[in-house]
Order: structure tokens, then C-alpha cells, then sequence
């Protein structure tokens, strides 16, 4: 092997990828709330989301 | 006469001969050139003393050329106005005999040759001929004094003056001669040999140390003391302390010149210092001069050091800005062939293209040369690479030689004389200089295209293999026309196993229309949530926009009991919707694969973008850059 550390390097970024594949990591992220009150679940109408209210564009027509 | 076996009729000593083809031949204890007349040997003259030897061969040394043994049995010597050389006659062990010239140590061996064509009856430097399909050309005609013979001769050769010979060279090192001895010109054809690939034995017994003979002299103007260690090769030395140029050759070492220096000027490495090269063979540092050219207006200097063996001959160790070159002359002529917009040099099957040419002045010298050294000599140059060779040309108006340059880092050359220290950093850029990434950027594409290739399979395994289990689907609708309570909860779903990513699905049918869907997955038993919004819009007509479905991946949820909230928002007047959510787990994914491809990419980029701006870097130093 002529590039053993560039070898090295290639096979832990596979290995990397492997394992980060494997646990479902992401490059996009969400928004993660902690401590959502379980009332949420016999009254959703009580949560607010943190995307509710924005102002919003959607184009079209 | 058959017989191999005689006596002197000068001295009655025996004399034998090693070929029975001899002509001619010398007794060694009268020293008379005897010549064979039918069955008689007769005296025809005296062997006057000859010059100091210095070569290792002598008669009696036996080799190997081409896998035919060989054996000197006899010599000519001549000298000239810058040296002398020995014309050794041999005898291969099938009856057939030829000449090993040796020249300053530099060996060719040749044989006499039939003429594809009548020779000239003079010739001129630069002249060509076509004998083959092989390019000879005419590199020096030198008018040569004779000066003695010994040993056995395939004719007689003994009443000689002076001789013209004009010497042969091709770009493949072929070499021949035309000898103008006689009245009508012949040709001695052969090649330039390397004194290592004859496998020499029964040479001459070294006069002193264990490479050179070493001579220990004064200085006739101021009486410092002088050494020459390459005695009867070099043809000038220079006095340390009062710079006067001797004549080498003359035992008085008469004085040639004196030469000015603004300041004295101390190598870098020391005069006699010794050091290993081409396979451990001892060179000894004799010589040193500075160099400088005034191109492009600004004054640059280099150093060159003789080196001396005195078996191999003559090298040269270049510096400039602390890049070294080790020299040596080529025995041939290269061809000169065009290159796109650049001229370049063909040699021993080898392209060299043209970097540089200059003017170069000798400002400073110290030790012995062989060659009449002199400072203010100017020299044309041209610089021709292969890296990490470098194939240069010096001419004058009565020659030009040929010397091909191997780069070498100071390390390797501190290393070779085990010199203490460490030697000065090498500044820039220089025109043979290897590349620090020459060659690896192929290679590293290569272990690249592997690695990729590796990935792909990877992926194509996770895409197999991935579990892609459906958690939840269920289908909805929503009218923002109902007024009632959009937002609602689905039914708890299982993630199990390891963390993995989620994917939620959202597929409407929607036209011409929009939708937005605040989401939140949530653990129900830990309380912890994703919490994502998600717009859904599809227009069409004329042209398409958006899509009415959608997707998110939520990465590495942990497994857990979950729920998802949702609350889909529409303008207040549209119509009513209907739409499908769908959960899974362990969805293939893309985006880590092309970020390790990225990463993989990055160092075969970065090495091949170095490379190629070394490159760029070397060319724009040349003379024949596109930028000037």
C-alpha cells in the first residue's frame, strides 16, 4: 500500500459512516424538546409547537 | 613464425607473445619495439620514457565486454594540448581484437569497421553521418601527439608525429573514430563503456591510498603547500593562498594565472573531503568554482564540486540555494527534436525538454581540474529536465559537453561524506527538483477509486439490509372549513432495537394547493419529543411546482413507546384534504454516504491541486514559462 496513512484515513471514515448509518444519525436536524407534558396526549390541542404561529409563504399561483 | 615464444634481438631476453596475431611488440627488458619479419623479430626503434602512469589498466588486465573475456596485450599513447589517453589494444579469448580507449577515465571500447561510405579526407566539429540508420556526429577532431607504444600491436606502429582523430558520438552512446594516421582514413566503430561493467582484474597497483594518487607539492609563487590528488589526470591547480593557476602537468607547476576575488570564498564541503557515491565507490572533493550568470538582470551564483575516483573518472556535485545535482559527463550527443512550443533533447531513449539557457561565468576557483581552468571563462548552458534529471550542454566556441544531473537533497550529500551537522535548507523551487507529490497523486486516485468502491458496496448492504420496518400508517383528512380542533394524536407505535432514524411520511392529495403540518414525535413514557414542521404544497398547470407529498427523517431515536402529534394547517377557505401518515424505522439514507465520499475525495484533490501547482511554480522559473 503506497498511502498507508491515507488508507487509515479512508477506512475509519467508512467505518465512521458505517456505524453512524447503523445508529440512523443525520446530517438534517430536528428540534428536540425535553419534558413534553404527557396531558399532550388526551388534549394535543394544548401544545404548542415550536413551528406554530411563524409566519408562512407558500407560494403558488 | 607460429611460434608464441622469441628472443629479443637486442637484448637476447625472451619474449612472449599473448596473441598470435601481433604484428608488433615491445621487450620488456631493453624496451625495443620489435617488428615480426617473416620469421625474424626486428629492432625498429626504442620506447622513450613515457609519462607517470595513472591509468589502472596496464597490459596483462584481463575483462569481460559483452560476455567475451578479453586481455590487454598491448597500448598507444598520445597526448594532446589538455591531456593524453591510451588507446589499450586487446585480445578477446576467440582471436578477434579491439582498442579500450580510456581517456581521462572515461572507457569506450571500438573496433576497426568497415566505411558504409568513403570517409571524408577532413573533417569538421558538428559534422554528421548516417551509417545504419544511426545519427553519428563529429565532437571533437584533436590533433594528438604521439607518444609512445608497448606491449603487442595488430600492425606496426611506431615512427608516428602527430595524428588527427576525429571522435564519433551518437544519443544512444555509441562511439566511433576516424584515424587520420595514415594516408588513407579509417574507422574504428564501439560504444562507451562503464569501468565497472568490464570486470577489470589484474589492474594497476595503486601508487597511494586507497583511491588516488596523492602528491604533496608547493606553491611556486608563495611557496603554500599544494596537493594534487588526481596527479597526471588534472591539468590545473590552484593555489589556496595566493590564487595563482598552475600548470598540473608541468613538474615546476608553472604559473598559468592569478586570478582577483572580491572575498575568499570557503566550499561548503571541504577540499578533500571524501564521500560515497554510485554504489559505495570513494570519491575525493578536489575541485570547487562559483559560477554566475546574469539572467534576467539579476546576478545568481552556483557552486560546483569536483569529485575524483581513480578507477570511475571525473563527477560533479552542483548547488544552488541548497539544491545539489550530481553530474557526470554523457558520452553521446542527444538529439535535438521539437516539442509543441518547447525544444527538447532525446538521450538513451529518453525525452528532455528545455528549461533554461544562460551565459555562465567562472568567478572563483580552488583545487585541481583537469581542464585548464580559468576564471572570466563564459560558457554557454543549456538546461534540458526529466525530473529528476537534468541534461545540460556547455559550449564554446571549440566544444560543447554533454553532463547529465541526478537531483539530490543536502541530507543525501551530508550523508554521502558523513559530514557533521546538517546542511543549509534548500530555498525555492529548482528545475529538476522532484516534486514532493510527484507520483502519488495516481496512486492515491487509485487507493481512492478502491475505498469509494468499498463504500458503494457499503451502501449498497445498508440499503439491503436496512430494516425499513413500518411502524405506523394511517390515513386522515382535514377541512379547515370544519372550525373544530385540528391538532390530534395518533395511536402509540413501537421503536425497538438499537437507535435508528425515523422516517415520517406525508402523502396528500393535494392540487393546487397547500398545506402545513406541525408534527411532533413524542416518547410517551419519557416525554421527550421531536418537535418539526413540514409544508406540503402542489401546483400545476402549465408548469409543475412542489409535490403533495413529503418525508422527514428524524435521526437515532432511541427505542421507547411513541406518539405522534399532528396539527395540519390550510388556508381557511380551502377545501378539505386528505392525506396519509406513514412511520418507519431504519430508513436508508443517502446523505452520510455522499458526506463520506466527500471526505474520501478530499486528500487525492488536495495532493493532485499541490502537485500541479508545484509544477506551475517549477515552469514559471524557466525561461520558456508562458507567463514571460
Amino acid at each position: 500500500m503506497r498511502h498507508p496513512l491515507y488508507a487509515i484515513y479512508g477506512t475509519l471514515v467508512l467505518a465512521f459512516v458505517s456505524f453512524a448509518q447503523y445508529q440512523g444519525w443525520s446530517l438534517t436536524r430536528v428540534n428536540e424538546v425535553k419534558n413534553i407534558p404527557k396531558t399532550v396526549r388526551d388534549n394535543p390541542g394544548a401544545y404548542r409547537s415550536h413551528y406554530a404561529g411563524y409566519s408562512r409563504y407558500f407560494g403558488g399561483k | 613464425m607460429s611460434q608464441l615464444a622469441a628472443n629479443c634481438p637486442n637484448c637476447g631476453a625472451p619474449v612472449q607473445f599473448r596473441w598470435s596475431g601481433a604484428v608488433q611488440t615491445t621487450c620488456e627488458y631493453c624496451r625495443a619495439i620489435l617488428v615480426r619479419r617473416d620469421v625474424n623479430l626486428e629492432k625498429v626503434g626504442e620506447v622513450g620514457d613515457l609519462p607517470r602512469e595513472v591509468s589502472p589498466i596496464q597490459i596483462g588486465t584481463e575483462g569481460v565486454y559483452r560476455n567475451k573475456a578479453f586481455q590487454v596485450v598491448g597500448r598507444i599513447l598520445y597526448e594532446y594540448e589538455d591531456g593524453g589517453w591510451n588507446e589499450w589494444h586487446i585480445v578477446f579469448n576467440d582471436g578477434t581484437s579491439g582498442w579500450l580507449s580510456d581517456a581521462q577515465l572515461e572507457y569506450t571500447v571500438s573496433f576497426l569497421a568497415q566505411p558504409p561510405e568513403p570517409l571524408p579526407s577532413q573533417v569538421a566539429r558538428a559534422r554528421q553521418f548516417m551509417w545504419g540508420g544511426v545519427r553519428y556526429e563529429v565532437t571533437s577532431v584533436t590533433r594528438a601527439h604521439y607518444r609512445g607504444v608497448a606491449g603487442e600491436l595488430p600492425f606496426e606502429y611506431w615512427d608516428k608525429k602527430d595524428v588527427l582523430f576525429a571522435d564519433l558520438r551518437t544519443s544512444d552512446a555509441r562511439f566511433g573514430t576516424i584515424d587520420y594516421s595514415d594516408a588513407a582514413p579509417i574507422l574504428f566503430l564501439g560504444e562507451a563503456v562503464e569501468f565497472d561493467e568490464l570486470h577489470l582484474k589484474n589492474l594497476r597497483a595503486l601508487d597511494a591510498g586507497a583511491t588516488a594518487a596523492v602528491s604533496s607539492l608547493s606553491c611556486p609563487s608563495c611557496g603554500a603547500p599544494l596537493t594534487l590528488t588526481a596527479a597526471g589526470h588534472s591539468l590545473s591547480v590552484v593555489c589556496p593562498q595566493c590564487r595563482s593557476i598552475l600548470d598540473a602537468r608541468d613538474p615546476n607547476l608553472q604559473v598559468l594565472e592569478k586570478f582577483e576575488a572580491k572575498q575568499d570564498i570557503k566550499p561548503i564541503l571541504p577540499l578533500g573531503s571524501r564521500g560515497k557515491f554510485e554504489g559505495g565507490a570513494d570519491f575525493d572533493l578536489i575541485g570547487f568554482q562559483v559560477r554566475e550568470t546574469d539572467a534576467d538582470d539579476m546576478p545568481e551564483s552556483w557552486d560546483e564540486y569536483l569529485l575524483f575516483n581513480r578507477y570511475k573518472g571525473f563527477r560533479y556535485l552542483t548547488v544552488y540555494n541548497g539544491h545539489w545535482n550530481y553530474v557526470r559527463t554523457v558520452p553521446a550527443v542527444p538529439d535535438r527534436i521539437p516539442m509543441g512550443k518547447k525544444q527538447a533533447a532525446r538521450l538513451m531513449g529518453q525525452t528532455y525538454v528545455l528549461f533554461d539557457t544562460e551565459l555562465a561565468t567562472t568567478t572563483y576557483v580552488l583545487g585541481e581540474f583537469p581542464w585548464r581552468v580559468h576564471v572570466g571563462e563564459k560558457n554557454g548552458i543549456k538546461d534540458f529536465i526529466k525530473v529528476p534529471r537534468i541534461l545540460s550542454s556547455e559550449s564554446t566556441e571549440e566544444e560543447t559537453v554533454w553532463s547529465m544531473g541526478e537531483y539530490m537533497t543536502g541530507v543525501q550529500v551530508w550523508q554521502n561524506f558523513r559530514l557533521p551537522g546538517s546542511p543549509p535548507l534548500a530555498r525555492g523551487i529548482f528545475a529538476n527538483q522532484p516534486a514532493p507529490f510527484r507520483g502519488q497523486a495516481g496512486s492515491m486516485w487509485r487507493v481512492c477509486m478502491n475505498l469509494l468502491s468499498v463504500m458503494i458496496l457499503l451502501a449498497i448492504l445498508f440499503y439491503l439490509f436496512a430494516g425499513q420496518e413500518n411502524l405506523f400508517s394511517r390515513q386522515y383528512s382535514f377541512s379547515p372549513q370544519a372550525g373544530t380542533e385540528a391538532s390530534f394524536v395518533t395511536d402509540s407505535f413501537d421503536v425497538k432495537g438499537h437507535p435508528a432514524n425515523v422516517e415520517i411520511s406525508l402523502r396528500t392529495d393535494l392540487r393546487n394547493n397547500w398545506a402545513y403540518f406541525n408534527l411532533a414525535l413524542i416518547n410517551e413514557s419519557t416525554g421527550q419529543g421531536y418537535d418539526f414542521g413540514r409544508e406540503v404544497s402542489y401546483y400545476t398547470g402549465s408548469e409543475t411546482e412542489g409535490s403533495p407529498n413529503d418525508s422527514v427523517l428524524v435521526p437515532s431515536v432511541a427505542p421507547g413507546r411513541y406518539y405522534l402529534r399532528v396539527e395540519p394547517e390550510m388556508a381557511k377557505n380551502a377545501q378539505s384534504m386528505l392525506y396519509t401518515l406513514e412511520i418507519k424505522r431504519s430508513v436508508p439514507s443517502s446523505g452520510l454516504f455522499l458526506l463520506a465520499a466527500a471526505m474520501l475525495l478530499i486528500p487525492p484533490i488536495l495532493t493532485t491541486w499541490r502537485a500541479a501547482s508545484f509544477e506551475q511554480r517549477r515552469w514559471a522559473q524557466s525561461d520558456f514559462s508562458e507567463r514571460k
